[in-house]
This record gives structure tokens, sequence and C-alpha cells, in this order.
């Protein structure tokens, strides 16, 4: 795509990246720790809580527990980020004429480094615990690059509909927590009663955390072509999200 | 330096603000709409505004608060998007002064804010890092630009902001009421600027309430009121018959 990206746009997009992530953790004292204190401290309330209900535990549980963490939160960040995309940025959507899915694209960009962060301490972990393979890495950031994907496709729609209806944002929020409750983090299938998964094909979320976990060989079996169909999908989402955005994004200026 | 060749052609441009009474801007309040009769009023900005601007020309601007100039400069900027029934023709890159420093984030630097601000009206990193010694010296900021604009006073922001916006290489600039920026010496090295680019045969759309600056600068005036061009013609006319309409609007307020 980048060869249609013209130069000055693809700076644009990097000063954007650069700003957001400065405003982020410039000016506070733990700094860019901010990443992995929120996934940790979640972490640690989980699996003690865990540990003092339950024996029977899969093997390698912490790091079922902090990939699902790390997993969702990269998630939820695209979904609340992208949605706002738009209206955060009003400022200079209503005084200059740019491409506006260049603020959309720089929102999840942001949460990808915040993913990669934390993948950095997931893979120290493993080398030490389970060991890894290439293959399992590059697995592992493929499937996250699916679920940016059909972040993306969500965003294109959510961030024109947020600035029409602007009680979206409270809608997200509330549907984002309880995937939370329903999405395999801190259970896991087979364990916790729920030998029939079947209801996870309705949870794309779950399905996708899941062969996250198989290719750092924490959970489950890598399934390829499951994988490439939801990047189809996801990939058909972001094509119809591209045209709606742009039939909508000159008239929903008049609504900021 | 004008020439026969037109860069702006407008024709029959209007544009229709739909003013709910209470903002329609949640689902909430949408679902209680459609139970209860739309209470939304519809409002012309502008009403079939034709208009051919030639290439060189410095065009002048005037009409009351409300008359539908900053709208129609948001249409030719290509932020807002017209009716249907109206056609907009430009032939030219556009550099929108909309608004000074658009983007500004008070917690980065000068320095950072340069690119950031740049790049956002549509400079390359590159041609901003050889345009970097300019633009710092025009603001004379030497000393400060690696302080956060948050602690700079107005007048330096400005004087930062509009040497960053001279940089920007277009064929149309559209200036809204930012003429009357910084002090005395600033402002007049700004209006050399702008000369400048009246030399190399660009053209200007400049709006203001400064009828003397209108005299003063320009080569054609339109006068807009209640979204309809009343007066396109010399700019001593035009301020001229916007004067005694203004005085006579006193003298009627005086009486009652």
């Amino acid at each position: 795509m980048s060869r249609y990206l013209k130069r000055h746009r693809f700076d644009l997009l990097m000063q954007l990246i650069k700003t957001s992530f400065k405003m982020r953790y410039q000016n506070s004292v733990l700094g860019v720790l901010w990443v992995l204190i929120k996934p940790y401290s979640t972490f640690f309330v989980l699996y003690f809580v865990r540990l003092s209900a339950a024996h029977n535990v899969i093997e390698n549980y912490a790091l079922y527990l902090l990939t699902g963490i790390v997993i969702f939160n990269f998630f939820s960040e695209m979904v609340t980020q992208g949605q706002m995309g738009l209206l955060d940025r009003a400022n200079i959507i209503l005084k200059v004429n740019f491409p506006r899915q260049i603020v959309i694209v720089s929102v999840l960009i942001n949460s990808l480094i915040n993913l990669l962060i934390n993948f950095v301490f997931i893979l120290f972990i493993c080398v030490t615990t389970i060991g890894i393979n290439v293959w399992g890495i590059l697995y592992f950031l493929f499937v996250c690059f699916v679920l940016l994907i059909f972040s993306f496709g969500l965003s294109l729609f959510t961030s024109i509909i947020t600035v029409r209806f602007r009680d979206l944002k409270n809608i997200f929020d509330l549907v984002l927590f309880l995937l939370y409750w329903v999405t395999p983090i801190f259970f896991v299938f087979g364990v916790d009663q729920l030998a029939n998964s079947s209801y996870l094909l309705f949870n794309p979320i779950g399905v996708l955390m899941n062969q996250a976990r198989a290719g750092l060989q924490i959970y489950g079996t890598i399934d390829i072509p499951l994988v490439l169909a939801y990047l189809f999908a996801a990939l058909v989402f972001a094509l119809i999200g591209w045209v709606f955005f742009n039939s909508k994004i000159k008239k929903i200026a008049e609504f900021f | 330096m004008e020439s026969n060749q037109t860069i702006i052609k407008a024709s029959n441009i209007s544009k229709t603000f739909w003013i709910s009474e209470g903002k329609n801007s949640t689902f909430r309040s949408w679902f209680i709409s459609i139970f209860n009769q739309h209470k939304s009023k519809r409002f012309k900005a502008l009403d079939s505004i034709n208009l051919e601007v030639k290439k060189g020309e410095f065009v002048g601007i005037i009409g009351k608060n409300g008359s539908g100039k900053s709208t129609l400069l948001k249409i030719i900027a290509g932020i807002y998007s017209p009716d249907k029934g109206g056609e907009l023709k430009i032939s030219g890159k556009i550099i929108p002064f909309l608004e000074l420093g658009v983007g500004f984030n008070p917690e980065l630097t000068g320095r950072e804010n340069i690119f950031l601000n740049g790049t956002i009206l549509g400079m390359s990193i590159k041609f901003l890092k050889q345009k970097y010694k300019t633009i710092v010296e025009f603001a004379e900021l030497e000393e400060f630009i690696d302080t956060p604009v948050k602690n700079y006073s107005s007048g330096m922001k400005i004087r930062l902001a509009f040497s960053i916006a001279a940089q920007a290489n277009g064929d149309i600039y559209i200036l809204d009421e930012i003429l009357s920026v910084g002090d005395a010496y600033f402002r007049q090295k700004s209006l050399d600027v702008i000369y400048d680019f009246v030399k190399r045969g660009r053209t200007i759309l400049y709006v203001t309430h400064n009828l003397n600056a209108i005299k003063l600068h320009c080569n054609r005036a339109i006068w807009i009121n209640r979204g309809k061009i009343i007066f396109d013609g010399s700019p001593d006319k035009a301020t001229e018959r916007y004067k005694v309409a203004i005085d006579n609007l006193n003298k009627v307020k005086e009486k009652i």
C-alpha cells in the first residue's frame, strides 16, 4: 500500500504516532513502564484469585493468562481509540483537508507498539520456561495482524458513527466489558466445565486469542486455514468500512 | 500578476445545515426524535453562490459574523461538501490558513511542533528539515525553540505558527483573519510574505473585518450577506457600501 501513500502523508502518519506516544509516556514518572503495569497488575490479581480457587489449572497457566490479558488489552485499546480517532482530532480535521484514514491508522499503530513492548516480555518468559520457535512467533504476530485488520475495519465504521451519535462510546465500553467475561482470558476450555467450545465460534476474539496462544505452544493447536478464513473476513470487512468511511467523511464534518 | 486563468470556479454552491434544538447527537435523542416530530430547523448558510477567481487575484471577503464567509472558505478548502447541485472546480493546491497553529501540541517543544504542524499542513519531513532554519529565524525564536509551546506567549505561538505556514507551497492561500496577528513589526513582516506570494502569482482569499486592510491589499472584494454575494468588485466601493450599511444598522438600533 505504501506505494500509493505519498511521502508527506507517510510523514504525517509518523508524526501523529510519535506525538501520541510522547503524550502518553513522556510526562509520567514511570514513562513507558505504564504499558506493562496495567496488564501485569491485572495478571497478578487474576492469577492469585485463580490459584486459590482451583487446583487443576493447566500447565503454563501463568503464560495462558498473561497472553490473554495482553491480547485483549490490545484489541480493546484499538477499538476504543479507533472509535474516538476522529472526534479526538476535531481540531485538525475541521481546519485542514488530508486523508482522514491516516488518523485511524495512527491510533491503531500506537496500540500495536504497546502490544509489541508487552510481547517482548512474554517472549522472555517463554524462552526461560517452555522454549519457542521462530515460526511460532511469526504465527502469533500474524494472528495479531488479523486482529489489527479487523479493528481497522471496525474503526472505519465506529469513528464516523460516533461523531453523529456520541453515546456509541458508552455502548462500546459496555460491549467490551461484557466481552471480557465471555472471552477465554482467565478461564480455560476443557478445564472449566466448558468442554463444548462451540459457542466460541461467536466470539472471534476468543478464537484468535487461542490461536495466538497455540503459536507460542501455550495452549491448543495451530489451525492455519481457520486463521486465514478470519483474515479474509477481516479484509472484506475493512474494505466495506473503507468505502463507508470515504462516502461519509465529508458529510460528517458538520456534526463535530 | 493577474492572468486570465480561472483557478477557482464555484457554480451554484449552497450549504444547508440542520440545526436541531438540543443537539441530536446521541442515540437516545435520535430515538426520541423518531416519535417526537422534528424540531430541527434548516439553516441556509450559503445560497447559490457563483464565484470565479482568476490566478493571481487577491480577493478580500467581508460580511457580518454568521454571514457565511467561513462556510464558503471551508467548502473551498474541501472540509465541508456543498449541497447537491453545486459544482466546485479548483485547479491548484490549496493552503488553508483557516487557523494558525493547527494541531499545535502545547506539551511539545517548538522544534517538535514545527514538524507536527508542518506535516499536518502537507509538507514532508525532508522539506521541513531544509526549511527549519528559515522558520526559526523568521519566528525569531532561536532561544526558545526547545521550550514546550505551553510556555510560549500568545505572540510567540502565532509567530511560530505563521512562520511554518508561510513555507507551505501552494497555488491558493486561504487566510481567515490571520493578518491581524502579532505586533505591528511582525504584522508587517507577515504582510511582506503575503505580498511575495502575490508577486509570484499566487491566489489569495482573505477574510477580515478590517476594512482598511481590504482597501490596502486586495484588488477585488466580495461582500457576503446572509449566504449571498451582494457585491463583487472594487475594494473601495465594497468597503464604502459596507460601511454605509453598518452605519444605517447602528442608526436604526440607536432609535430603538
